[in-house]
This record gives structure tokens, C-alpha cells and sequence, in this order.
């Protein structure tokens, strides 16, 4: 019986991809060790301990809930330069478009993520799919990764339009999310291009990280900072006649005759309007 | 340029008086163009169109979608703000206008402004207004992001083709399917009027994409193209009338959209309909359904509906309608059949036939990943088959298949051995289901 071996790696793209570059690379080498080991084959025994089921017996996972019987666990230590050679890899050779779905798959909450993500990219670099691993959708590691990429676009896609900025009392715009998934560094480059001589906040509540951008430069994502909670209530003069303006808007757009709550929460669930200006949360 | 204002009226009055003149007109998209910001100003556009906010009856808020005044020279029938009726006018400023868009865009409350506007003293005064109004959004607050605006039937050509220059998309409400029922609701706008601005944008449009292919900086005219409306309910014509006179926009005027407004009873008046049951939402419902089909699924009008059955089935969407009435083609054989017929299986998007041909290049599909790749099997399975075997032994009978898809709340047909009778009843709606 072989052992399952079981890679825990860090909860982030590095860590995540360093997980894939040494698991990748130790089935090579037990490979390389066996089959040096084959050809003066005396022990039948070790020939049948180095059956190795390929990439079958590797799980890579963020964190372990409950150790279990035959496997042996590995915790990798998270290396930015493994990640980058991983990231290359994908890049040259599975092109791009499955890089940014799997950053994407990586940026999820999902506890299978790891796996999906180390199974794919194995099953694109080793049959001929190449780039178009992607539509491999009968291989179920590739249909978890295409399923959280898409959860994962759709979300960033919500806070796209559902976020609201709030203008405090030194012009900085500011705006309070709490996404499922990681998603807030998905948002800076939509509203960076979109508010170029803007200085705004977006702050993941949950995960603490905010992305910062100051007028007319690129944007940084801060972790682990708490934001000042006094300083983000201070609002600017006209913030509040404009949250007026804007809720009684939305009142007065919407048709009496056809209203329809239903469809309004299927289009935009309560979870998204807790945190919207036009809802009440002001 | 005078301004007829009440001095003393507050923005937000304005607001919520020229909000609530507007909200009738359908058409709130912000898609069709992607244009990155330049980098002094604010703003860019999204391909897709982007929906910031849902309002209480569920239509989307993606426009800060006004009026620039609702005084009005027409009387047409239908409408809240025509000249005789008795409503609270107001107007606003350009200054009053490209501040609120400002303010709410970067806010992230709005992805650009949609304007139009009561006729006030003469078309293409109005036009004019529109026009400064746009003009210095543009250039002096240096917005980049989504403009729709109306033209005004009956404005200066020249007008037209200079505001068309500075916004995304136009949009010329059609109103009335036909000449004769505009003639009776809306006696100060005819045919002719309403077509003429729209030919002008187009060819406007075609013009530029000619000029963009010489000269790749040439400033773009109507980028995201022009939209129109019809209102359905407020006169007799029938729903093959509708999609018929919609295809031949599509055909002959290359809109982008043509929209579909359930008519609400805004006015008494001995011409207009009295509609006990509320707007015809239902009506409308299933136009948007046949006027996807027609954009994205290749069908055309003359195959949804004919002379003969003028109206759409109101228990079975026209997907599923037009399957019922073409069993011969059924069931189609997902790992063979080719792009265009899987687009017209009920249950099939876009998006999964899609899916599906790139996927059936590595593997024989069967139908765990057809629920994977997001087919609604509980449609879909009366229609295909996956390696020559049906999912449920199942019968291509228009009748049964009709009676599965209306009545069955979960998504397995009774098998043999099952039961698979139903009471009888008197009141029976299957005749009427079935169209008969």
C-alpha cells in the first residue's frame, strides 16, 4: 500500500503554488529513485512499495481538519521563487487565460481549492490539452477550478457595481466591504483606471486587507490593518445630501405598478445590501 | 441661453421630479463599448455594462437616468408629461446635471448619465440643451464614462451628428409599432419624424467605422449604437406584429436593442386601453424572451410565430414552443450535433453549447457533465441524448413533453412501473397550454 502524501501549504497564490512545486517535484524524484532502483532488481518487495500512483497519491490542502490513516503529511514552507518558476510554467505553457482562472480558483474560500488547482495544472502539463485544459470539463479537478473561477468572477463582478464609496472629511473616498472570497485586489485595477484622480480605500472587513490608492499613482494592498474607526465615520460636508439625493433617486426610479421585490433580491441579494447607501446603511 | 426656472426649487426636488418623468423609459444599459480612462479625467466604460443598483420593481439602476425638463409642447396620449395634463414642471441646469453625475459616479451609485428631455418650445432648441449640457460633462468636468442620450425627433440634423460625437449611445423611441396607432396617441409625432434621426445614426455610424478603420484616432461616433422602444399593450397590434416589426429594425437599422414597455395607465383617455390586471408584464416577458432568441440564437421572427398563431403560448416560453412544434428534429445527439442546433434545445444557453464543443473535443459527454457545464437537464432532457441513449425513457410527443414541462415540479419524468396517470378534471388547461 502506498501512502497518501498530503502537502499543506499556506493559504495564499505563493503558498499555494510552492505546494504544487514541491509536491511536483518530489513524484520526480521517487520516480527517478525507482526506476534506478528497477533495473538491478533484486528486491521485489521495495519494487512494490515504489509503485507510485502519479499524481493520484498526492492532495494538496490549506489546512488539515482531521489527520487521517496511510498518509503522510508535508508542510511546505511557502518560497516566492518556487511560485514564480510554477507561474512560469503555466504561463509558457498553458497560456495566460488558465493562469488568471486558476489565481482566480486561489482567491476562493473553498477547503478543495489546493487540490483542484495542483490536479489541473498536472493534468494540462501532462496530456496534450495545453491551453485548452480549460475545457477539460469532464475531469472533475477541472471542473471544481472552472466552478470557483467562476464564483469568484461573479463575486468580484457584484462588488464591481455593488460597492459604494463614502467621501470622508479629507476628500478620501472610502468603501467597507465583506467579500466571501478574496477578491478585493481583483477590484483595484477597474477602479484605479476608472478613478485615476481619486485617493480611495477599499477595505475587506473580514480579511482586514485593504487596497489603497493615492491620486495619479499605482495601488497597494495593505494587510493586517486596522482602519481607524473614528476617522472612518467622519464624513465630509456633502456626503449626506448626496446619500439623500441618491436614495430618494432610487425610490422615485422604480414604477409603482410594477413592483416586484422578488426580483429585486434575486438581482441584488441582502448580503450586498447591507453595506449600500441606497438600503439604509448610513 | 435662458433658462425657464423656478429659483426657488431645490435640487432634490428637481431630482425627484425629473427622475420620476424619466422612469418610464425602459432602456437603462451601459454596455457596448470599452473605453479605458485617459488618465485626466474620470471614468471609463465596460463591454459588458455594468447594474449598480436594483430598484423596488427589480429593473436595474445603471444610468442616473433623467429628464433635462418635463414642460412639453406634445400631447401624446400615453404620456405623464404631454401638455395637458396638470404635473409639476421643473428644469435643470447643465452645471445642476453634470454635478449630480459627478458626485454619484464616484460615489460608484451610477455608471453614467442617461438624458433626454420634454419638448421645450421647439425640437431642436431642446436638442440644443441637451447638447450643452453634454458638451460640458465632457469637456469641462471631464467625464469618461457612459452618456446615453435621446434625439429629439425633429431636431437639426447637424445636431445630431455633433451630439453623437460625445456620447456612447443614442436612442430614437419608435413608441408605436405601427404608423396608424402613432397617428392616434401620438398626434405631434409621426413615422417619418421618428425614422428619419434614426437612418441619420446609422448611417452616421457607418460612416465612422470607415473613418476609424483609415484613421485609428478618429473620434468616435455612437460607439455602443442606438437603441429604441416600443410600448406593447397600449394598442391592438399582436405579437407577430411586434417581433416582426423588431427583426426588421434589427435587419434594417442595425439597432443594438429594441426594448419592450409593458404599458402602465398612466392617463384616462378614450383611446388608450383600460388594463383592470395591471401592466401587461407577462406580455413583455416573453417579447425580451423571442427578441434574445433572435439576437444570440439565430432564430427569426417568422419561425416563432406566423399569421396564424399571432401570439405567444402563455404557459411555455418560445423556446420550448417552437420545439414542441418541431419534434421531427428531436433528440439531438450532444456529442455530434452541430453549434447551431444545439443553440435551439430548450435548456441549452449560449454559454453551455458553447461550453459543450470545446468539451466534447477531450470527452464523450454524458449527462453528470452536461449538469456541470450549467444545462438545465430538467428542460433539456425531453430533447437530447448523450451516446444514442436518452436520460429517462422518455416519449417525443407533444403532448406528453408538454404536460411534463408544465406540471412536473421535480425534474425525473415517471418511469414504467410508476405511476404515471393523472385525475382528470373538467377545467383542464392543457388545450390552452397547447395554444388550441
Amino acid at each position: 500500500m502506498t501512502a497518501m502524501n498530503v502537502y499543506i501549504c499556506e493559504d495564499s497564490p505563493e503558498g499555494i503554488f510552492t505546494g504544487v512545486y514541491d509536491a511536483w517535484a518530489e513524484l520526480v524524484s521517487r520516480r527517478r529513485e525507482y526506476r534506478s532502483d528497477l533495473y538491478p532488481s533484486e528486491d521485489a518487495q521495495k519494487q512494490k512499495e515504489y509503485k507510485d500512483k502519479g499524481h493520484e497519491g498526492i492532495r494538496l490542502v490549506n489546512f488539515v481538519e482531521n489527520y487521517e490513516l496511510f498518509c503522510s503529511y508535508k508542510p511546505v514552507e511557502t518560497s516566492g521563487e518556487k511560485a514564480l518558476k510554477v507561474i512560469r510554467t503555466i504561463y509558457s505553457r498553458l497560456g495566460h487565460q488558465t493562469y488568471e482562472c486558476l489565481f482566480r480558483a486561489i482567491c476562493s474560500n473553498d477547503p478543495a481549492k489546493a487540490d483542484a488547482v495542483y490536479h489541473t495544472i498536472a493534468a494540462g502539463l501532462s496530456t496534450k490539452a495545453g491551453e485548452g485544459i480549460m475545457s477539460h470539463l469532464s475531469n472533475p479537478y477541472v471542473a471544481k477550478v472552472f466552478e470557483l473561477d467562476r464564483k469568484v468572477g461573479n463575486e468580484t463582478g457584484h462588488y464591481i457595481e455593488f460597492l459604494r464609496f463614502k467621501e470622508l472629511q479629507n476628500g478620501v473616498l472610502y468603501a467597507e466591504i465583506a467579500p466571501e472570497n478574496r477578491v478585493v485586489s481583483m477590484l483595484a485595477p477597474h477602479f484605479c483606471d476608472r478613478l485615476v484622480n481619486e485617493n480611495f480605500v477599499i477595505h475587506d472587513c473580514r480579511r482586514r486587507e485593504s487596497v489603497v490608492h493615492e491620486k495619479q499613482k499605482s495601488w497597494v494592498l495593505v494587510t493586517g490593518e486596522e482602519i481607524d474607526s473614528d476617522f472612518k465615520s467622519r464624513y465630509s460636508m456633502t456626503e449626506s445630501f448626496y446619500q439623500e439625493l441618491f436614495t430618494d433617486f432610487c425610490h422615485t426610479i422604480s414604477i409603482k405598478e410594477r413592483e416586484n421585490i422578488r426580483l429585486q433580491k434575486q438581482m441584488l441579494p441582502l448580503k450586498f445590501q447591507k453595506y449600500m447607501t441606497e438600503f439604509g446603511s448610513y | 441661453m435662458e433658462y425657464l426656472q423656478d429659483k426657488s426649487m431645490d435640487l432634490q426636488k428637481k431630482l425627484e421630479i425629473l427622475s420620476d418623468a424619466a422612469k418610464y423609459d425602459v432602456s437603462c444599459t451601459s454596455s457596448g463599448v470599452e473605453r479605458n480612462g485617459s488618465g485626466n479625467g474620470i471614468g471609463n466604460t465596460v463591454k459588458a455594462g455594468l447594474c449598480h443598483s436594483f430598484a423596488a420593481d427589480g429593473r436595474c439602476i445603471s444610468l442616473l437616468k433623467i429628464l433635462f425638463t418635463n414642460e412639453c409642447i406634445f400631447d401624446c396620449k400615453y404620456c405623464l408629461n404631454r401638455r395637458s395634463n396638470d404635473v409639476k414642471r421643473a428644469t435643470f441646469t447643465p452645471d445642476e446635471i453634470c454635478k449630480l453625475t459627478i458626485e454619484f459616479y464616484r460615489r460608484n451609485y451610477i455608471e453614467g448619465l442617461f438624458l433626454s428631455s420634454g419638448i421645450y418650445k421647439n425640437p431642436t432648441y431642446t436638442m440644443e440643451l441637451i447638447y450643452s449640457a453634454v458638451w460640458k460633462l465632457r469637456n469641462e468636468y471631464k467625464f469618461e464614462g457612459y452618456i446615453h442620450v435621446k434625439a429629439i425627433p425633429g431636431a437639426d440634423e447637424q445636431l445630431v451628428r455633433n451630439l453623437g460625437l460625445l456620447v456612447d449611445r443614442m436612442s430614437v423611441n419608435l413608441e408605436l409599432p405601427t404608423a396608424e396607432s402613432l397617428r392616434k396617441l401620438a398626434p405631434n409625432k409621426s413615422r417619418t419624424t421618428i425614422l428619419r434621426p434614426m437612418r441619420l445614426i446609422q448611417n452616421g455610424i457607418t460612416q465612422n467605422k470607415n473613418e476609424i478603420a483609415l484613421y485609428r484616432h478618429a473620434p468616435r461616433f455612437v460607439p455602443a449604437g442606438q437603441s429604441t422602444q416600443m410600448i406593447i399593450g397600449a394598442t391592438p397590434e399582436n405579437d407577430f406584429q411586434l417581433v416582426t416589426v423588431a427583426e426588421s429594425l434589427y435587419d434594417k437599422f442595425q439597432m443594438k436593442r429594441v426594448f419592450y414597455s409593458a404599458y402602465v395607465q398612466l392617463n384616462q383617455d378614450k383611446d388608450l386601453p383600460a388594463l383592470p390586471g395591471g401592466p401587461p408584464l407577462l406580455r413583455e416577458h416573453r417579447l425580451y424572451q423571442a427578441d434574445w432568441l433572435m439576437r444570440f440564437y439565430g432564430f427569426r421572427a417568422g419561425e416563432l410565430l406566423s399569421e396564424e398563431k399571432p401570439n405567444f403560448n402563455r404557459f411555455l416560453d418560445p423556446k420550448c414552443d417552437w420545439a414542441l412544434r418541431n419534434l421531427e428534429l428531436f433528440p439531438v445527439e450532444i456529442n455530434r450535433a452541430d453549434y447551431r442546433l444545439l443553440l435551439r434545445v430548450p435548456g441549452i444557453g449560449v454559454k453551455s453549447a458553447q461550453r459543450i464543443v470545446k468539451a466534447r473535443k477531450f470527452s464523450n459527454l454524458s449527462f453528470q457533465d452536461l449538469k456541470k457545464i450549467g444545462v438545465v437537464l430538467k428542460r433539456a432532457l425531453y430533447f437530447i441524448c448523450c451516446n444514442g441513449k436518452m436520460m429517462y425513457k422518455t416519449k417525443i410527443e407533444e403532448d406528453y413533453i408538454t404536460r411534463n414541462l408544465l406540471y412536473l415540479e421535480n425534474q425525473r419524468p415517471p418511469q414504467t412501473g410508476e405511476i404515471s396517470y393523472r385525475q382528470l378534471s373538467l377545467f383542464d388547461t392543457l388545450s390552452e397550454a397547447r395554444g388550441i
